[in-house]
């Protein structure tokens, strides 16, 4: 990988990274150390990563990266909140990314992050599971338990509006 | 460990699982026969470990759960699945077909799909607030070992390149500069030499730093001297520079100078007088220029000094001890020159054209 191949990763994926990080974890100072920490790693290993595949590392990168800081600042339990905790905050919610939004954040941590791999960056169960670690039908069980959850917040959500 | 009645416990649930070897099994048989009211209870402990109780789950089929795969139909309870497998799309062709079919015939149930829907989370445009800082550029590697060669070699193009030969008179530092010494002899022009100045007369003046700096409301121009003899050479004290081209550069830097601001136009900083030392190497740099470009309209410019200066501000800069040296022949003429550094020593002979 060249330098001139990395400047243009920064211009490819850095939004995408930021954006897949900062969905999962809420807090921007931390999304955007990970953004750093990640193009970081990546730099130390220009000579080793293939041009076509920087943005499977840069997001294996991440998400391991916000994993691991999530684990140190022990904020795991506050992100994984129970789905089927009781609603209290629908008359905040104007609109349908607002509440999708809320049920993205009751999700367990990786179904948040495979729904939003497959979601915003398209990638497939084979391509998800190389960033997750996962097997593929492991991330495709979790988009479909993922899925049946949002669903289903919605579907309460309607109903008390 | 022997056994005793205070540990046979471990002895006989180790004997119970075959955990025993067999010398401390026939160490167990021999304490059982000393003590058989411990044979007897190892006798009573039931072997078989709690009875396995049949229990069935009643609702298992229901939490059988099944991604559709291919081949699989659709049905009501699978309903949701398909969905999601239609959304994935992870549904082959006939699913397809079966899948619209089967919401054609359950329009009820088209609700309940576009609710699945909906779970896509849509794109939002975000952007990484710091971009710039992770742009890198190549790295540039300057080492002082190759700067300092290369400074010192501009410096010499510099001097040739500005016509040291052409000009009249050439002045000599010395046969062994120590550039930088506070004590060293002032060297002043002799007056002869001095080609007439109209534009700019006495506008610096060189204070010892044993003097106090005169206040610009006191200042006076320093006036023409008379014309020396032109063989005796003015001590450090009385010397005054009667033009900006006279001056003597090296000193400078440590002297401190004021200047009259009514007749050049330099102001390099509000104080009337300040230490060249406590400026900045761009300054410093900016001071000479500006001195150099003044000088030159007179033509007498001392190029040789003036580039003596700038490799003594390029030591003070970058830490080295470059030096310029200059000899000259039985007629006072420069014949050679010498650039001496850490790294780099050179020599060069000098003749002048006919011009």
């Amino acid at each position: 990988m060249t330098l001139e191949e990395y400047n243009k990763a920064v211009d490819q994926y850095a939004d995408n990274v930021y954006r897949f990080v900062l969905k999962n974890c809420k807090t921007e100072v931390l999304a955007q150390d990970v953004v750093q920490d990640s193009f970081e790693k990546l730099w130390m290993k220009m000579d080793t990563v293939e041009a076509e595949k920087v943005k499977s590392y840069l997001f294996t990168t991440a998400y391991h990266t916000m994993l691991d800081l999530l684990r140190k600042e022990n904020r795991m339990g506050e992100f994984n909140k129970d789905e089927e905790e009781s609603v209290s905050h629908e008359d905040q919610y104007s609109g349908l990314s607002e509440v999708l939004e809320e049920a993205l954040g009751r999700l367990p941590e990786i179904q948040r992050s495979v729904v939003l791999l497959r979601d915003y960056e398209g990638y497939s169960y084979e391509e998800i599971g190389e960033i997750t670690g996962l097997n593929e039908s492991q991330v495709k069980v979790y988009i479909y338990r993922a899925r049946l959850s949002l669903k289903n917040y919605l579907v309460k959500m309607e109903n008390i509006i | 460990m022997n056994i005793n009645r205070d540990n046979y416990e471990s002895y006989f649930i180790d004997f119970i699982e075959g955990n025993l070897s067999p010398d401390d099994e026939k160490v167990l048989q021999a304490f059982l026969k000393f003590n058989p009211d411990l044979a007897e209870e190892l006798n009573s402990l039931d072997f078989s470990g709690l009875p396995l109780v049949e229990v069935e789950y009643p609702g298992k089929e229901k939490l059988h759960k099944k991604l559709p795969a291919p081949g699989d139909h659709l049905t009501a309870e699978s309903f949701e699945l398909f969905c999601i497998a239609r959304m994935e799309g992870d549904l082959t062709d006939s699913q397809e077909e079966e899948f619209s079919d089967f919401l054609d015939n359950h329009p009820e149930l088209t609700e309940k799909y576009t609710m699945l829907l909906k779970t896509r989370i849509p794109a939002t445009e975000v952007s990484y607030p710091q971009k710039e800082m992770l742009y890198r550029k190549a790295p540039v590697f300057l080492w002082r070992r190759t700067l300092i060669p290369m400074a010192a070699a501009a410096a010499i193009i510099l001097f040739f390149y500005t016509g040291v030969l052409r000009q009249q008179p050439v002045e000599i530092i010395s046969q062994s500069v120590e550039p930088v010494k506070s004590d060293m002899e002032v060297i002043a022009e002799p007056e002869e030499k001095v080609p007439p100045v109209n534009t700019i007369p006495a506008t610096v003046k060189v204070i010892k730093k044993t003097q106090a700096p005169v206040p610009v409301s006191n200042y006076k121009p320093a006036k023409k001297t008379e014309k020396s003899s032109g063989t005796e050479k003015p001590t450090a004290e009385k010397v005054k520079i009667a033009s900006v081209g006279k001056l003597d550069l090296r000193n400078t830097v440590k002297d401190e100078f004021q200047v009259n601001y009514d007749r050049i136009n330099y102001q390099p900083v509000s104080s009337p007088s300040i230490h060249l030392s406590s400026l900045s190497p761009i300054d410093v740099a900016r001071y000479h220029y500006q001195k150099a470009s003044e000088a030159m309209e007179d033509e007498d410019v001392l190029i040789l000094k003036l580039a003596s200066s700038g490799l003594r501000e390029l030591n003070r800069i970058t830490g080295s001890d470059a030096q310029l040296l200059a000899s000259r022949d039985e007629e006072g003429d420069i014949s050679g020159i010498r650039f001496k550094s850490r790294y780099l020593n050179l020599t060069a002979p000098i003749s002048k054209s006919e011009e």
